[in-house]
Order: structure tokens, then C-alpha cells, then sequence
């Protein structure tokens, strides 16, 4: 029963995404589906080390960037084809992701979050240095779009960025359910949960935690080289606390640990900010404010409502935060 | 003789320089290492609360403001960031203490009221940039260079500062409390001492220290929202080099980036030196995390 | 018989606090040898160090079925086959009862697909009396059920010795029973076992030998019967006064 509504609510979701287009052409409306399909992405697989893993990785908006910034320099300043730019992106920030586990691997707590934003700074102030490759201070620009012959993935309203970053949607989606009901997965939520008991029972540390990062920059890499292409540019805010503020702000809101949450929450999200533009700054002043009363009364997000409701349906059950084989 | 000048000019403008840049790094860097050694949290609206400051300072002081004079606008300034940090405490930190992961729900609590604090300033003041006058007009000759006499007082007022926030935490009964919440908390609840309290005037003396270094500040850079980003990554940076939980390694932990980054911009250039500094950072969170005087 | 696990002068300091003080004992295969003891007596921290989680000892050496396991890491060492239970109940609890066992299972255990892992995993939970649990949350199970699902995932490591500590505290009258009962059963199905206890009926049912640890020496050694009337553990427990009574 619940499986079947769960099918059915996930086979609904992305067949109005695809139908989207056909039925609105507004370039506005599409701008901003786009972008909330971005964050989606960005938001769901940041759950995979912050969520499942418990590991306060606060450097995954830098992987976006490092994603970003990598397939707009190879492809333009160094005659890379466009088409090698999700490779490329998708590569430097497995490799980012890498390098700044390794000192994550002998840290806990508060190091981590500290390490792993120094890991973002870093970036930063190459990138800020470099100027003649990145742009420095005014951000890369011109960056070549995506094309196939006579056709640009920005005719008709973006569409083809649309579609692009939907299929990378679906995918991430797809690897998290995945990794969710994985031996892997377990793993990754059994070190969380209680690391020396994992380690007893011959759970690989280092190994697991190496992999939990390599896995969740993958999706940051791919999204920042096709958000490279969309806008056509790179720029240093993206290793910024506002944008770290906003995507956490989104997976709190959504809840962590769970596939849909984080999904919901960049939606939500995403739309609510665009319904407070006229708000200007002060909109950031609700969102502050918002992040706040989720930590404090629904420490689950989104994701904690349909448990909520069972639970007041069913009674006494407990909840359960994190999904499991039954659920 | 020639290049032993030469040599002696370079040590005195990086002497000169990171001297400046150490005082600077001991007022952004105290309030933090306070609330941390009480409350065992970090502060991430240290920053915003150094861009409050100097914005109301601006206002009272301003003749485009209430125009009552420089003076009027830094006690002003001190008190309501003292204000600030009180409210904040209240509302971001106290709910949560307690918590098992207070020490990454506070990150998200205060990040998100920097986030707050800063779009207000912007809301309340508009983008346009504003500075405070300096203190003092001239210039002083130091060891050789010159430097502003705005600059000295910050020389002059980060070991003084020192002093007193050391004479306030070990001469007074307040200071001792809260020494005493610091060291343990159930012990010194046992023994009578109202915890919440105490943090909330700990909170509320770092919270005027940062609105005394956004106050310095707003004379020398331009007021804006994000006056704070860049010295509350510094100050975290002092925080941790001189080893959580010590004051005196917060003292030495500035200093030393101080005179680390002035050497390090005159041979690398500016750039260069804040890549190398968050660098060490990494490198030192991994090799020593309790810091250069830390316990191990 | 051969010895399974053979320990030599381990030693283990917490600054001035010396908890294990050059110990040495041994275990021989499908041996049941129980360790009894004061509180803070370093029982807990001899399963630590034996398994290196969280830490190794200072000094001394270990060796499983004669091989030295001084240079591997404790994952390694669970695939030598020592594997400890703690002595506060744990647990995964965000993973379901049966991924607390899945999550413990060695590699070799899913080389032949899904089904035949979970059935493998069942066949633990069914072993210690909890497959009708095995969709729940490991949060949501009583303090027993979780002290055997400690067990159980232990057992999916497929342990050569099984270390056990304190598994009957807390427990009620009948359940202390089944947990002897457990044990036996354990020790029968081929592996040996180490057991920290301080319920003296749990350790007189199953041990073959008793060693007694005191501010962490070795006090007193010897058949179950022998070392409960030593009046130096006697001493050791309940001070001088009962040991002359
Ligand atoms: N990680 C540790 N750090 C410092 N002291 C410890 C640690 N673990 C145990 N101890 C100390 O070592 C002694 C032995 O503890 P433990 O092995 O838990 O005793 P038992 O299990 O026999 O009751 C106690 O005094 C305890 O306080
Ligand atoms: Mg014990």
C-alpha cells in the first residue's frame, strides 16, 4: 500500500516535470523550474554525506563551484568541446571531494565543519588570485554552451538545459533510493549512528567515508558544469556563505536522511523565494528566520509530516526517521 | 650596509604592518574564544555583529545621522551589539544547549542570524557605503615607519583589552562565575551559580567586543553588511592556531597570524597569503587540532 | 587443544591511571572463560584493547589461532575472528533489525545476491529469538532484545571468539536463564568465548574457567568453583572485613 502510493507519487512528480514545457513556454517560469531542479540535485546529494553520513561536510557548495568554474575553464579558455564539460565537472569535484575527506577522516565535529569550509575559502582565494584564468572578482564569463549542430540547448526557453538538468534529477534520485536500500548505504548510516560499534562489526571507516564523498560530489560536478553552461558564467559568490546558507536552509526544510525530503525542500523553497522577491533582502530575513524554527520545533523538515500524520493515525508506533527496507 | 638597510627597512614595514593587523585580530578574536571557552560553541554572528556595531556607530556619530558626535556613537554602538548578542543568545543558542549536537545546531542557528543581521543592515542602511571618522587624525612614527594614528590606538587598545577582559574574568565575582561555568558546568550549578545567566553576560561581553573591533574597523574599511565575513574567518582562524579553550593561545594565536600574514603579503603578495593562510589552517586543524598551546 | 587466543603482558595507561597492568591469559578452542571483577577493575577496557575499538593497548602482544595480531587494524581483526559486544546495549537505530545484522555481515556473505543474504541474516535473527522483529526499527525493541541483537550482529561476523561483555546486566530472573542458555549454545556451535559478568550463576553455568581481575591484574585463576571461594576475591569484592568473616 504504501510502497504503491510511494510509485505513484514519484511516477507523478516527474511526469509533470516533463509535461512542463509542453503546456508552459513563459521563459520566467522555466528559468525557475530550472534552477529549482539545480538545487534539487544539489540538495539530495549533499544528504548523502550530510544526511545518511552525519558527516558535517559544509564543502559541498564548493564542489558545485569547483564543478563550475573547472568545465568553464577548459572549455573555454582551453578548446575543451562542451560536451567534455559534465566530465570535467563531474571530475573536479570528485577529486575536491577527495582531497578534503582526507583531513575530515581524523577530525570530528566542529573540525569537520571548520576543515571543510576552510576547503571552500581555499578555493576561493585561488580562484580570486588566478585572475586571469577564473575572472577573479567578476567571475568567469562566456562560457560556450551546449549545442548539437544547428540546435543550442537555450532555444525554445532553455529547453534543452531543462531536460538536461531533469535527467540529471532523475538520476540522482534514482542513486539515492539506491544507495538508501544498499549494503553501502547501510554502512554509511551505521557509521553515523554509532562509529565504534560499526567498526566492530568490520565496517571499513576510512573507505566507507572516502566513497560517501567521492559519491556525493559526483552530482555537484555534473550540475555545475551544465549550471556553467546555463548562465554561461562562474562566479566567486558561489563559494559564499549565502549560498551555503540557502541550500541548508533547503535540505533542513526538506529533512535530512530521507530520499524526498531534500527534493521537496529545494522546490519549496525555491518557489517561496521567488513568491518573496518583492520582498528583496527581507525575504533572506524569513528564510533566517525560517531555518530557525525548523531546528527548533520540526527537527525533521518536510520529510517528518507524512510520519507525523501516520503516527498520529496509527498511535502509539514511534516514528522512524530514516526510511528503511519496509517503509 | 646597503642591503642591511634595505633589510632593516623590510622587517620594519612587516613589523609595522602585522602589528596592526595582530591588535586587529585580538579584538575580532576575543568575544569569539570567550563564548567558545564558556559556552563551548562557536559564534558565527561575531562577523555580523562587528557590521551592526559599526552601522549604528555610523548613525549616532554621522552629521548625515543623528549627528551627536564619534563618541556618543561608540558607547552607543557597544551597548546595543551587547544587546544583540543577548537577544541572540536568548533565542539561537539557549533553546538548543543541552542538545547533543549543539555544536552544529549553533553553526546553523547563528549562521542563520548573521544571515539575519546582515540583510537587516542592508534593509535599514541601503548598499551605500558608509565610513566612520577616524579617532584621531596624523600619523605616528613607529619603530621606524609610519602609520595612523587611528592605527595606534588599535595597538594601544588590543593588549589593554586583554588585560581587562583578564582582570574581569579573574578579579570579579561575575568573571569567576562564569570561569567556573567554563570549567564545569554541573559543578558550578551545584555550587549556586545561575548557568544560563552566565552565559547570557558572556554572550553579551563578546557580543560588545565584536561591536568594539567593527567599530575600529569602520574607520579604516568601508561599512557594509559584510564587514565581518572576512575578520570572522580570521578570528576563527586565531581561535583555533591558539588552541581552544586558551585565552592566552588566542593572544598568541593573533600575533601570530598577524605577523605571519604581514610577512607573508610582502613576499607573496595579498592573494597568495590568504590561499597560504587557510592552507596552514587545514593543516594545522588536521596535525594539531588543540592548537599551538592546546592540550593534546 | 590448541590455544585460540593467547595474550602476553598487555598493559593499558590512561595518564597516571594504569587500567591493565601487564596481564596475561589464554583461550583455548571452545573454551568458555569468564573474567569477574570489581567495577573500574579494566574488564571492559581488556575487550578494548583486544579489539582495538577504539584503541590498542600500550604494550604486550595478542595472538589469534598463533598469529600476531599487533600490526592490524581492528577491521582486520574482526576478520581474524575476535568480535566483542559492549556492554551498554548498542545498536544502528535508524537501520531496521535485520540491517543491523545485513550492515555486519562479511563480504562473502553477498556474493550470492539479495535473497540469499537475507535469508543468511534471518537465519542469525532466528538463532537468538528475534526474526519476528526483524522490520522494526533497532530503536524501537526492548533493552533485552537489543542486547541480543548486539549478539546476533556479532555473530554475523562469524567470530572465532566471541567476547562478551556483561551480557546478563539488567536483565530479569528468566531472562538471565535464556541468556545462559544462549551461550551454551554459542560455545557448542564451535566458537569459544570470553564473557564479563558480574552474575556469579550466569558465570558458574558457563565457564570452564574463571580469572578474576583486580585494579587490572590477574587476582585469581581457576575452575568457577575454586575462584568464587578465594578469599583474596572475596577480599577484592567486598572488602576485608567479609574475606575473615
Ligand atoms: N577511555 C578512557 N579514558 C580514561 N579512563 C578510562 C577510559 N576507559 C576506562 N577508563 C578507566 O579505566 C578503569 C577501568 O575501566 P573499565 O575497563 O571500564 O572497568 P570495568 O569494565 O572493569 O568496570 C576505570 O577506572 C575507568 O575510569
Ligand atoms: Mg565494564
Amino acid at each position: 500500500m504504501e510502497t504503491k502510493l510511494r510509485t505513484a507519487a514519484i511516477v507523478a512528480f516527474f511526469a509533470i516535470l516533463v509535461a512542463l514545457p509542453l503546456v508552459n513556454g513563459d521563459s520566467y517560469v522555466r528559468h525557475i523550474s530550472i534552477i529549482a531542479i539545480m538545487y534539487a540535485v544539489l540538495v539530495s546529494s549533499w544528504n548523502i554525506s550530510l544526511g545518511y553520513g552525519g558527516v558535517f561536510n559544509f564543502a559541498h557548495m564548493a564542489f558545485f563551484a569547483v564543478g563550475a568554474y573547472a568545465t568553464g575553464i577548459l572549455t573555454k579558455t582551453f578548446g575543451f568541446s562542451p560536451w567534455f564539460g559534465m566530465p570535467i565537472g563531474i571530475a573536479a569535484s570528485v577529486a575536491a571531494s577527495i582531497l578534503v575527506c582526507l583531513p575530515v577522516l581524523r577530525l570530528k565535529g566542529i573540525y569537520v565543519i571548520l576543515v571543510t569550509f576552510a576547503f571552500g575559502q581555499l578555493c576561493l582565494q585561488i580562484v580570486l588570485n588566478q585572475r586571469e584564468l577564473t575572472g577573479g572578482n567578476f567571475g568567469l564569463v562566456q562560457i560556450p554552451p551546449l549545442e548539437i549542430g544547428t540546435f543550442s540547448f537555450r532555444d525554445h526557453q532553455n529547453i534543452g538545459y531543462y531536460y538536461l538538468a531533469l535527467a540529471i534529477l532523475g538520476l540522482t534520485v534514482a542513486v539515492v533510493s539506491w544507495f538508501a536500500r544498499s549494503r553501502f548505504g547501510w554502512r554509511v548510516v551505521a557509521l553515523r549512528d554509532n562509529e565504534p560499534y560499526a567498526v566492530s562489526r568490520g565496517v571499513p571507516l576510512s573507505r566507507t567515508r572516502l566513497l560517501t564523498f567521492a559519491l556525493s560530489a559526483v552530482f555537484p560536478g555534473a550540475i555545475g558544469a551544465v549550471y556553467a553552461q546555463y548562465v554561461r558564467s562562474a562566479s566567486p559568490d558561489m563559494f559564499g556563505f549565502s549560498f551555503l546558507t540557502l541550500a541548508l536552509s533547503m535540505l533542513l526544510l526538506g529533512g535530512t536522511g530521507t530520499v524526498w525530503g531534500p527534493i521537496a525542500g529545494a522546490f519549496v523553497f525555491t518557489i517561496l523565494s521567488e513568491v518573496m522577491a518583492p520582498l528583496g533582502p527581507g525575504r533572506y530575513l524569513v528564510t533566517a528566520v525560517l531555518i530557525v524554527l525548523i531546528l527548533r520545533f520540526f527537527p525533521k523538515g518536510l520529510a517528518g509530516i507524512p510520519q507525523f500524520v501516520a503516527q498520529l493515525m496509527r498511535g502509539s508506533r514511534t516514528g522512524q526517521l530514516y526510511p528503511t527496507e519496509s517503509a | 650596509m646597503g642591503t642591511l638597510d634595505s633589510i632593516q627597512l623590510v622587517f620594519q614595514s612587516i613589523f609595522a604592518s602585522g602589528l596592526v593587523l595582530a591588535s586587529l585580530y585580538v579584538l575580532m578574536a576575543a568575544g569569539l574564544a570567550l563564548v567558545w571557552n564558556t559556552l563551548g560553541i562557536f559564534n558565527f554572528t561575531h562577523g555580523a555583529l562587528m557590521a551592526a556595531a559599526a552601522y549604528v556607530a555610523w548613525t549616532v556619530a554621522d552629521p548625515r545621522g543623528l549627528a551627536l558626535g564619534l563618541a556618543v556613537g561608540v558607547v552607543a554602538a557597544i551597548l546595543v551589539a551587547a544587546l544583540l548578542g543577548f537577544i541572540i543568545n536568548y533565542l539561537l543558542v539557549a533553546p538548543f544547549l543541552g542538545q547533543k549536537q549543539i555544536v552544529l545546531i549553533a553553526v546553523m542557528t547563528t549562521l542563520s542570524g548573521a544571515f539575519f543581521i546582515e540583510n537587516s543592515a542592508l534593509l535599514l542602511w541601503g548598499p551605500r557605503i558608509k565610513q566612520l571618522d577616524k579617532f584621531v587624525e596624523g600619523n605616528v612614527r613607529i619603530a621606524g615607519t609610519t602609520i595612523s594614528g587611528h592605527e595606534a590606538i588599535i595597538i594601544l587598545l588590543a593588549p589593554l583589552l586583554m588585560l581587562g577582559l583578564w582582570a574581569f574574568l579573574r578579579f570579579t565575582w561575575t568573571g569567576s562565575a562564569i570561569r567556573a561555568v567554563a570549567q564545569n558546568r554541573d559543578f558550578a550549578e551545584l555550587s549556586g551559580v545561575r548557568v544560563q545567566r552566565m552565559y547570557a553576560i558572556a554572550f553579551a561581553i563578546a557580543a560588545a567586543l565584536a561591536g568594539l573591533a567593527g567599530i575600529m574597523l569602520g574607520a579604516i574599511r568601508f561599512i557594509t553588511p559584510g564587514l565581518g565575513g572576512e575578520p570572522l574567518l580570521k578570528a576563527l582562524i586565531v581561535v583555533i592556531l591558539g588552541g581552544l579553550g586558551s585565552m592566552p593561545g588566542t593572544v598568541l594565536g593573533a600575533y601570530l597570524v598577524g605577523f605571519g600574514e604581514a610577512t607573508s603579503t610582502y613576499f607573496l603578495g595579498a592573494y597568495w597569503t590568504q590561499a597560504v593562510l587557510f592552507l596552514v589552517f587545514i593543516g594545522f586543524l588536521v596535525l594539531r587540532p588543540n592548537g599551538l598551546f592546546g592540550k593534546q | 587443544m590448541t590455544d585460540i587466543l593467547a595474550v602476553q603482558g598487555i598493559s593499558k595507561s590512561f595518564g597516571a591511571l594504569k587500567a591493565i597492568r601487564n596481564l596475561s591469559f589464554s583461550l583455548k578452542s571452545n573454551e568458555v572463560l569468564g573474567i569477574a571483577g570489581p567495577n573500574g577493575s579494566g574488564k571492559s577496557t581488556l575487550f578494548n584493547i583486544l579489539t582495538k575499538v577504539p584503541f590498542g593497548p600500550d604494550e604486550g602482544e595478542i595472538r589469534v589461532a598463533g598469529e600476531s595480531v599487533s600490526g592490524l587494524g581492528p577491521r582486520q581483526i574482526v576478520e581474524r575472528g575476535l568480535v566483542r559486544s559492549f556492554q551498554t546495549e548498542t545498536d544502528f537505530e535508524t537501520l531496521s533489525v535485520i540491517e543491523n545484522v545485513l550492515v555486519s555481515m562479511p563480504d562473502s556473505d553477498f556474493r550470492s545476491g539479495k535473497a540469499a543474504s537475507r535469508q543468511r541474516a534471518r537465519e542469525f535473527l532466528d538463532y537468538v529469538g528475534l526474526a519476528a522483529q526483524q522490520d522494526r526499527p533497532a530503536s524501537e525493541i526492548t533493552v533485552y532484545d537489543r542486547k541480543k541483537l548486539m549478539i546476533a550482529t556479532a555473530l554475523a561476523c562469524r567470530p572465532k571468539v566471541l567476547l562478551l561483555d556483561e551480557p546478563a546486566a539488567g536483565l530479569s530472573r528468566p531472562e538471565v536463564s535464556e541468556m545462559i542458555e544462549l551461550i551454551k549454545r554459542i560455545n557448542l556451535g564451535g566458537i569459544s568465548v570470553i564473557v564479563i559478568e558480574h552474575i556469579i550463576s550466569l558465570l558458574v553455568s558457563v565457564s570452564n574457567r574463571l580469572i578474576v581481575l583486580n585494579f587490572g591484574e590477574l587476582l585469581a585463576e581457576g575452575t568457577p568453583q575454586d575462584v568464587i571461594r578465594d578469599p583474596r576475591v572475596i577480599e577484592a569484592y567486598l572488602g576485608p572485613a567479609a574475606a575473615h568473616e
